[in-house]
């Protein structure tokens, strides 16, 4: 036996793991300090500090002492500190991986405090889009009013493009007539004609040879009249279709000028001006930051929801959480007689330093596995004295199911917060501030199996905004906010949970838009009047000339009118018939003659 | 080190069991690729210094190993991963999860079980790999390396010397 066994390994291996557990408890403090600094640093991204921490073993307890984690978007300052935190973990079930916490305090947490010194970034933060609405919402209130001079001068203006196109149309008809006018008979060519005509009704006609004569040079001349005619008609289409033309062109630069009207307002948005979501422009930058905060917390909270989804060791999860997951490795649960949440707070108080307030925030049954502790969680916030004399009660309960539905009811109310000399916009062009006012919100929520349905009310009371700008129209929402003292505002969330829209409406858009509706007819008539002015000094010129034309063209008809009718006149003569009766007169008195003198007449 | 590296080519040189030196290397793979603070390590461990196997072969294997385990940390987690949410392998588990020291032992994380799986089916085909690698070392190799010039400048320096003064350090392990 001893050939295969070495009985002092016995005493080597007792004496190993006592030094290796003697080794933990003597330096399990110091081996969680760093832990904690280098495990906060990968996840903040940036510098995390501990004073100190202190660990127990029976009960199993860590206290840990300022903890300073700074901001890595601004290392100046800590995005959260405290002075001390102290937990107490169930042992056995924290070595099968279950983080079961009996208690927990933490005092004195602090946000965006200012460090000692700068913390070292490790991981650079994603940059918000800073494309500020501020800045955004003014460019609009400027773009919606255009210099008219500027846009007189723009060539895409339907009453340029058409004036243009009806001095082109009038060259050109005016060419086609002088064409049209130089085919045709002069005239000294009619006065000719009706000579020759004439001349033909004079001829002595003695005999059937002389009729002959004279049709034949009729006919000849109806030859010729028939030319002259065609001609005549040719011009008559000619002259119809230039009219029409014309007269096209001339209703539609007339109607010019307020089809550009009604194009640039549409361009322009001058009609729904009033409409602009102004609570919204004004009040949703500073909003923005607290929703920047929120966001921030719901980024490292959202990977724990995740990560505490499943139960059983079937369910994968899916994406980029699930790689890093199974890369590092995880603990994987399976069902069991008595099963434990992942990670379960029993109770928690947690005391949050923001201003001169004292907030206490008191934790129940914190998980993310509700149905194996058949429990709700449950947070509860208040505070008093807010800045003197506000005060803050907020309820909060959820419960997730096995398949991760999330139930949740919450109500907030704050009441008589006073505000001071808070920024609300800070730019080139326009700064606003809010000098003194007593905020009061009451909101809930409710999440129906992830559906949120949110609804919180701010109301402003003995509001005074001091501020100046650029702009008439910026000055007319500085003027309307000074003379209303109390404001209101509704902020509205619906949708799945993790990704509401939002909503915010305010009674202060009716108000300024009433004001503005004032200031902006005023100008938009002037606007209008100016604009319109020079599109009809644009076109005057253009339609006197197309006017012109159409009179010319009037009077050019006419006269082709009266030459196609002395034409037809001449082809109508019976010059023939005439010369043939007389002839045939001249016949019957001569034959009379003769027949008196044979019966001596 | 030196003394370590000494006393395994003196394993190697002497008329140590194969099987002695063969089991060290394999139980020092399956405790390289366990995390060190696990249930698995210790139980190696006492097993270890329990059994007469060769002591310095094992911390040398335990160095080389170490490497192993990092360049192999995702596949290790990938074996774990694989047989805990293999469906065909549910009830096994339920089974052994209602026991407090495999849940102790952490075999229900991906990593410890596949460290332990892959440690175990690993070390076997080593264990024989070794041993040939030794026979083969001492009738082949040993006579060509002695035969080497380097070999001979060695004899002359310190390593040799505290090679030759192992026996009297008690080198059978």
């Amino acid at each position: 036996m001893s050939k295969f066994i070495r009985w002092q390994g016995f005493i080597a291996f007792a004496v190993i793991v006592a030094l290796i557990i003697g080794v933990l408890i003597v330096f399990a403090g110091p081996i969680a300090k760093v832990a904690i600094e280098r495990f906060g640093g990968d996840l903040t991204g940036a510098e995390v500090n501990v004073e100190k921490v202190d660990v127990t073993f029976a009960p199993f307890s860590v206290d840990i002492w300022q903890l300073q984690a700074a901001d890595p978007k601004a290392p100046a300052h800590n995005m959260l500190a405290f002075e001390r935190a102290s937990a107490s973990v169930d042992l056995w079930p924290f070595l099968f991986g279950k983080t079961i916490v009996e208690n927990i305090d933490v005092s004195a947490l602090s946000f965006n405090t200012v460090r000692q010194s700068v913390g070292e970034v490790y991981r650079a933060q994603d940059e918000p889009n800073d494309g500020s609405s501020a800045a955004q919402w003014q460019d609009d209130i400027q773009a919606n009013l255009p210099d008219p001079k500027a846009l007189l001068e723009q060539s895409n203006l339907l009453t340029v493009q058409r004036a243009k196109a009806l001095e082109a149309t009038y060259q050109q008809e005016k060419d086609l007539i002088e064409r049209t006018k130089a085919k045709l008979p002069t005239k000294d060519a009619l006065k000719d004609y009706q000579a020759r005509v004439k001349a033909l009704t004079q001829v002595k006609v003695k005999s059937l040879a002389d009729l002959e004569k004279i049709k034949k040079d009729f006919d000849q001349l109806k030859a010729d009249f028939k030319q002259e005619r065609e001609k005549i008609k040719q011009a008559k289409a000619d002259v119809l279709a230039a009219k029409n033309t014309l007269s096209e062109q001339v209703v539609a630069l007339k109607n010019a000028p307020n089809e550009d009207w009604q194009n640039i307002s549409q361009q322009y948005q001058l009609q729904t001006l009033e409409a602009e979501d102004f609570a919204h422009l004004l009040f949703g930058e500073k909003a923005r930051e607290y929703y920047q905060w929120a966001d921030v917390v719901f980024a490292y909270v959202k990977p724990l929801l995740v990560n505490n989804g499943g139960n059983s060791g079937a369910e994968n999860d899916d994406g980029e959480q699930a790689v890093l997951a199974h890369e590092r490795g995880r603990f994987v649960h399976f069902e069991e007689a008595s099963p434990l949440p992942d990670f379960w707070l029993k109770k928690g108080r947690v005391e949050i330093l923001a201003g001169d307030a004292r907030y206490q925030a008191k934790l129940n049954d914190i998980t993310m596995q509700h149905w194996l502790i058949d429990k709700a969680s449950d947070i509860q916030v208040s505070a008093d004295g807010i800045e003197g004399q506000g005060a803050l009660t907020a309820v909060l309960d959820y419960t997730l199911d096995a398949r991760q539905q999330l139930v949740s009811q919450g109500n907030w109310q704050l009441v008589k917060l006073p505000l001071q000399n808070v920024d609300l916009q800070e730019t080139d062009n326009l700064r606003l501030q809010l000098v003194s006012a007593l905020l009061s919100v009451d909101g809930n929520l409710s999440i129906d199996h992830g559906k949120l349905a949110l609804t919180s009310d701010f109301d402003l009371a003995g509001s005074q905004f001091d501020g100046n700008a650029d702009s008439k129209i910026a000055n007319v929402v500085i003027d309307t906010l000074k003379a209303n003292q109390a404001l209101g505002l509704t902020v509205n969330a619906n949708g799945d949970w993790l990704s509401p829209s939002w909503a915010v409406s305010s009674d202060l858009d009716n108000l300024l838009g009433n004001a503005l509706a004032q200031q902006v007819e005023t100008k938009l008539a002037g606007f209008k009047s100016e604009l319109q002015a020079g599109l009809n000094e644009k076109m005057a010129g253009s339609l006197s000339l197309g006017e012109g034309q159409l009179g010319e063209l009037l009077d050019f008809e006419a006269l082709l009118n009266d030459s196609d009718k002395a034409f037809e006149n001449l082809a109508n003569n019976d010059v023939v018939k005439q010369q043939r009766k007389k002839l045939e007169d001249k016949a019957k008195d001569k034959i009379k003659d003769k027949l008196g003198k044979l019966f001596g007449g | 080190m030196l003394t370590l590296l000494a006393k395994l080519f003196q394993a190697l040189h002497s008329e140590n069991s194969t099987r002695q030196i063969a089991a060290a290397a394999a139980l020092a793979l399956i405790f390289a690729l366990s995390p060190f603070l696990s249930i698995q390590a210790f139980f190696i461990l006492f097993i270890v210094l329990m059994i007469r196997v060769h002591l310095a072969s094992f911390l040398v294997a335990i160095a080389l190993f170490e490497g192993l385990r990092v360049v192999l940390h995702g596949t290790i987690a990938g074996v774990g991963e694989s047989l805990l949410t293999n469906p065909s392998l549910q009830s096994l588990f339920t089974s052994l999860y209602q026991f407090d020291l495999f849940k102790l032992a952490q075999l229900h994380h991906t990593f410890n079980l596949g460290a332990l799986v892959l440690g175990v089916v690993l070390a076997i085909p080593l264990y024989f790999v070794t041993k040939v690698l030794i026979d083969k070392y001492r009738v082949h190799i040993k006579a060509f390396f002695e035969r080497l010039a380097i070999v001979k400048a060695l004899k002359a320096s310190r390593i040799f010397a505290i090679y030759e003064q192992l026996p009297k350090l008690g080198g059978r392990a």
